[in-house]
């Protein structure tokens, strides 16, 4: 299986927000400067409180949003100075499952439809189509008489598993999973995972797994980057992340987890207060605010995101 | 913790349709719940738990021909059969309840002082000043910061998790026995649910009421309950406190459930999901009994889980519905 590679370099986008006709236009800037890189075979995993950029760089990467600078590159090529053959052949590699399959399903089509949809802008005949809905539809434990219903006939979990189909059926080399487990019940949430671990090894498939809920994040991720208004802080091995994060952010988010049984004594404390708004980030170091840690140089010089020696990249001052 | 029991719930039954084809979400619920005590109430979606928690405050679903049967005793005193406007005078300010969607519990266009103190007057003559004094009071006690300013403010102004807050203040300011917690954190970040799950249990501890507190998610319950009821299918499959729960869950429903819940620590082992769905309600008459619900999706299921189900009662006051219960190892 040939490798696959999916790039982001220097990412930023910034979204204006005008507050008034005679107000002056203030940008938001949900992603300041991200590296990322998606490979075929790994699943990189991200994770963040709401409003952090996840999202927001998930569109990036999808080419749903320009952006305001920095470049994504699909194995080699800016997909943006790609011709319009090209950009269909990405659509296709790079595909997205979303959060809620209650809105990403339209109601009023089949289930093979939906499906199929994204292969008419393929060059794939009728019958072609057809054969690859049936397949997807079998990847994913729904049978072929499935594809004549309609989404409403469906539980949540298996909508969700429509949605995975749908993605599926492009023969992507790289699936962009967007909190595609967040709002399912934790027993349908174990079947959607496993699901998705299965086939990312049989396929071979390369994933950015998108979620708030660390230890899903865990099972699923190869690598795990934390993310923080708009920034990457902390990234490495899934489980030396979760073991021993080196980020006081990490630390206080692995705090926050809900306890595996009652006799687990809470590690560390959850981080105070809120996400800062992003249209007035705090000066320095974004997680001062919050940090038990900071002192006088987080508040002026915002940190780095740097090797630190042991396989992992972080931006701290006061690293754990 | 004493002994004393707040809330008796006996032979609770909630259905609804044509008398015929009758489906019973709640079937024949028993439970109940002492002083200062957290009862989580779990189970999937479509389990009846939110059904249930409807009913505690005497809410029938909305569905033709609804009716809630069985015995809700409150310090004693029985709810089933209380006018409507007796029930009003109990809501709010004995038992109070906090929903799912802080967004779908607030109203968008009234200011969030007015609404918290609306279940003040919604039950007493009070002053102006002392109404604000007790509003101000239950917006610091959920951590409000400057409540002088919060209180004239509307929903869209605050975050989710100040939302959420801000009903957490409408529940406790009458000062309920029990209050009622239905999935109140699933719409909120790791962090801000961390938080406030923190709070309520603090705020408990402040006010000495009972809680029941309902959810799908084992961590939660690890984290805030002292026993828990396993609900599927409209019926209770397990009671046990929390820490036998986990030990040694002795139904075969309950394993599976926290087996498939991924862990932050130790090696990252294979979930063991729970195959197939939550069964579809069906009718029955109340005196008819029916096989195990579980028995589909149950590992150990054999001829026998036809028949119902006995309720074996244990040790602690747990109690297991099952043919073939897990050893107690």
């Amino acid at each position: 299986m040939s490798e696959h590679i999916l790039l982001g370099k220097d990412l930023v986008k910034d979204y204006p927000v005008s507050s008034g006709l005679l107000r002056p236009r203030l940008n938001v800037r949900a992603v300041d400067h991200i590296n990322i890189s998606i490979k075929t075979g790994v699943t990189l995993g991200l994770v963040g409180e709401s409003g952090c950029g996840k999202t927001s760089l998930s569109r990036l990467l999808l080419h749903l949003e320009q952006p305001s600078s920095g470049i994504v590159q699909f194995d080699g090529h800016d997909i943006w100075r790609h011709d319009a053959a090209h950009i269909a052949a990405y659509r296709l590699a790079v595909q997205p499952v979303f959060q809620n399959p209650y809105s990403s399903l339209d109601p009023r089509m089949r289930v093979g439809d939906i499906i199929g949809e994204p292969l008419l802008n393929s060059a794939l005949r009728k019958d072609e189509r057809l054969e690859r809905v049936s397949q997807a539809l079998a990847k994913v434990g729904l049978s072929g008489e499935d594809a004549r219903k309609f989404p409403a006939e469906f539980s949540g979990g298996q909508r969700q598993r429509i949605a995975i189909a749908r993605a599926l059926a492009a023969q992507p080399r790289i699936m962009i999973l967007d909190e595609c487990v967040s709002s399912q019940d934790v027993s349908i949430r174990a079947q959607i995972l496993n699901l998705l671990k299965d086939l990312r090894d049989d396929l071979g498939l390369g994933f950015l797994f998108i979620g708030h809920d660390l230890p899903s994040v865990r099972y699923m991720s190869d690598e795990i980057a934390v993310m923080y208004l708009g920034r990457i802080v902390e990234q490495g091995p899934a489980d030396a992340i979760c073991h021993q994060p080196r980020h006081p952010y990490t630390q206080a988010l692995i705090a926050s987890c809900l306890p595996s049984d009652p006799d687990q004594a809470a590690q560390g404390a959850p981080p105070k207060g809120e996400l800062p708004s992003p249209l007035d980030p705090p000066k320095g170091c974004a997680f001062h605010p919050r940090c038990p840690l900071a002192d006088e140089i987080c508040t002026q010089i915002r940190p780095e995101l740097n090797d630190d020696g042991t396989g992992r990249r972080l931006a701290c001052h006061h690293p754990i | 913790m004493s002994n004393d029991i707040v809330l008796d719930v006996r032979n609770l039954r909630v259905s609804f349709g044509p008398e015929e084809t009758r489906l019973a979400p709640v079937d024949d619920i028993s439970f109940e719940l002492n002083q200062g005590e957290t009862l989580g109430i779990v189970g999937e979606s479509g389990s009846g738990k939110s059904t249930l928690g409807m009913a505690l405050m005497c809410l029938a679903p909305a569905a033709q021909n609804a009716r809630i049967e069985g015995s809700i005793k409150l310090q004693g005193r029985e709810l089933m059969g209380l006018s409507a406007d007796e029930m009003r005078s109990i809501r709010g300010h004995s038992m109070a309840m906090i929903l799912q969607d802080p967004m779908a519990s607030l109203n968008p266009v009234r200011l969030l002082g007015d609404q918290v103190g609306e279940v003040i007057t919604a039950h007493q003559m009070i002053s102006r000043d002392s109404l604000k004094s007790r509003v101000l009071k239950a917006f610091t006690s959920v951590r409000i910061a400057s409540p002088e300013q919060r209180i004239n403010a509307y929903p869209h102004q605050i975050s989710g998790g100040m939302r959420q807050r801000i009903v957490g203040a409408a529940a406790i300011i009458g000062q309920p026995q029990v209050l009622i917690a239905d999935e109140p954190t699933t719409s909120l970040d790791v962090t801000i649910q961390a938080q406030y799950l923190d709070l309520l249990k603090d705020l408990q501890r402040e006010m000495g009421m009972a809680m029941i507190f309902i959810t799908h998610d084992f961590g939660v319950v690890a984290k805030m309950c002292d026993r828990v009821a396993v609900i599927y299918a409209g019926q209770i499959v397990e009671t046990a406190r929390v820490r036998d729960l986990f030990r040694t869950p002795r139904h075969w429903y309950t394993a599976a459930l926290i087996a498939c819940v991924p862990k932050l620590q130790g090696e990252a082992k294979r979930l063991a999901a729970i195959e197939g769905q939550p069964p579809r309600l069906v009718s029955r008459k109340p005196d008819q009994p029916t096989a195990c619900r579980f028995a589909p999706r149950c590992p150990a299921a054999d001829k026998v889980c036809e028949q119902a189900p006995p309720e074996t009662q244990l040790a602690n006051g747990a109690m297991v519905r099952c043919w073939h219960p897990r050893e107690a190892s």
